[in-house]
């Protein structure tokens, strides 16, 4: 009985230590389908992390930046991390076990994503944040970013210019994590809030999101039902925004502002439905940071931390020059 | 009946030194520290950028200090008139990858018109307003991007620079407006330093646009 029971604990030992191994191993390499492994025929391979791929513009960002790698000579998979920090920070753990040379980063949180981008740092791999920036000037190789808060002060103009120097309107933010969020409230209040006959009735976060700002307008709208405008801090919520509108009778009446310069938005201005966007370019800051992990990875080190890139507001006037994320004859 | 009651007292004893060992553990390393709460938002404010004294010394020991670094007006129309990309290329401030270029202007005129929102301005030996002051709420960065002195690397949070906008428009309007529209009447000499923001040279570069942090009536 003794013997029999030893030699099952040796057995039982065995196995365990082959179980480890092989979730190790799978771990490491063939587990993940998102982690192929590579051997030194395969080309070098770059990482595009995304906060979430649930939003057209940021499928585009990231498709333009897996697009760009593989143009120049990298075989590039898209991670989406569903708006999830953990996920996030599962992503970087694989990415760098799996050997990737390079990553191209859309964060969730600009504080909460820093511990991972120093993860990657300490282990050799360069990161270059897209759209949306970290919170630290000694982490990322370099940051290529929307410049938010100066389009957002365009948009504040056009929004005065539109709706007077009087009348109702609702706020819609996005993620309350994200410095973008901010960086576009404040730009916009930096306009808005000069002109007192402006009363902002209602401000609540629909966390860029077009079926969440549906139902916070329709909430909104029971209570006050006499606003003149709404502006939502990304094109997915003014698309929400508008349905909300729609459904209740006001789309002629109530202004919609967003940003993004996604195509159904630009479609609707052109329609005269939505008033105006700021149009952000997500390929050419996808691609910036696609060249900018090629030249790291040629030897080049001298980076800008930050670089901002223009927002152009698009309105009823322009919109002909405007398609396709970005501007039709730069793009 | 001696021996259970002796292991008794050595368990009792066990958990006194336990017990001690664990209140000792915790003075050493407490799990958490009681703050009063305004020793709290104190240490919270001090680790808030605060835009309104950064500029306080940016103004003073940077922007007017380099003003006589700054391009001559007529100089800036010319080159403008000459070859746009060539004269942004030269005299200008581009924020990363952006079509707009900011520039440090200075120089001196007579005002040709006063209205509600708005000063025009004349440069020396012209007619036509080849500088304009809008006198309303001011937006933009002409100032602090033309300057060419702050780069947003600089700072971990961009919303830290962006609020460097803010207070410096907030200061031209308090400081530098109530000068100008106190003395500002058509006929009168001014001089002038400031900011101006150029969306595309190639298309439409005057009257430049100036946000001023210097007017004075010599």
């Amino acid at each position: 009985m003794t013997n029999r029971l030893q030699l099952s604990r040796k057995a039982a030992a065995q196995w365990a230590a082959a179980a480890v191994t092989a979730i190790v191993a799978c771990g490491l390499t063939a587990c993940d389908s998102q982690s192929p492994s590579s051997s030194s025929d395969d080309p070098p391979r770059l990482a595009v992390v995304i906060s979430t791929l649930n939003n057209p513009w940021f499928v585009v960002l990231a498709e333009a930046a897996r697009d760009r790698a593989t143009e120049l000579g990298y075989e590039a998979t898209i991670f989406d991390s569903q708006n999830d920090p953990a996920k996030e920070t599962s992503h970087y753990e694989n990415i760098i076990a799996s050997g990737y040379q390079a990553i191209l980063f859309n964060p969730t949180d600009a504080d909460g994503s820093i511990s991972n981008v120093r993860k990657a740092k300490e282990a050799g791999i360069p990161v270059f944040c897209m759209d949306r920036e970290i919170n630290a000037t000694d982490a990322a190789t370099s940051q290529i970013l929307s410049d938010n808060y100066s389009g957002c002060v365009k948009l504040g103009q056009y929004f005065v210019k539109q709706v007077g120097e009087s009348g109702k309107y609702v706020e819609l933010l996005g993620l309350v994590g994200d410095n973008n969020t901010w960086n576009r409230s404040k730009g916009f209040h930096s306009v808005v809030d000069r002109f007192p006959g402006l009363e902002m009735v209602a401000q609540q976060s629909a966390d860029f999101d077009r079926a969440k700002a549906l139902e916070v307008l329709e909430a909104i709208l029971q209570a006050n039902p006499d606003i003149d405008a709404v502006f939502s801090g990304n094109d997915a919520m003014a698309m929400g925004a508008y349905q909300a509108l729609v459904a209740a009778g006001k789309a002629d009446k109530v202004k919609v502002f967003g940003f993004d310069g996604a195509d159904d938005v630009v479609r609707l201005i052109a329609e005269g439905k939505i008033a105006a966007t700021g149009m952000q370019f997500p390929k050419v800051m996808a691609r910036t940071a696609a060249e900018s992990a090629d030249a790291y990875i040629q030897g080049e080190r001298d980076f800008p931390q930050k670089t901002p890139v223009d927002v152009e507001l698009v309105t009823l006037d322009n919109v002909a020059q405007f398609g396709d994320f970005g501007r039709k004859s730069a793009e | 009946m001696k021996a259970p009651e002796t292991d008794r007292n050595s368990r009792r004893l066990v958990w006194a030194g336990l017990g001690v060992g664990v209140l000792v553990l915790l003075y050493l390393i407490p799990p958490f520290h009681i703050v009063p709460l305004e020793e709290a938002r104190s240490e919270s404010a001090a680790t808030v950028f605060d835009a309104a004294a950064f500029v306080e010394t940016f103004w003073k020991d940077q922007l007017l200090e380099s003003a006589d670094k700054a391009v001559d007006a007529g100089e800036l129309l010319a080159a403008f008139e000459a070859a746009p990309a060539d004269a942004a290329q030269r005299y200008g401030h581009r924020l990363g990858l952006s079509g707009a270029s900011s520039y440090f202007v200075s120089g001196s005129g007579h005002i040709i018109a006063v209205k509600d929102r708005a000063v025009a301005i004349a440069l020396d030996g012209g007619d036509t307003a080849a500088v304009v002051i809008e006198t309303g709420p001011l937006f933009g960065n002409a100032v602090r991007d033309g300057s060419g002195k702050l780069d947003v690397s600089d700072f971990p949070n961009s919303q830290d620079f962006n609020a460097l906008s803010s207070e410096i428009n907030r200061r031209v309007e308090e400081r530098v407006f109530p000068v100008l529209k106190q003395k500002a009447d058509v006929g009168v000499l001014v001089q002038f330093v400031g900011g101006v923001e150029i969306a595309d040279p190639e298309k439409n570069f005057s009257p430049l646009k100036l946000v001023p942090v210097v007017v004075e009536f010599p």
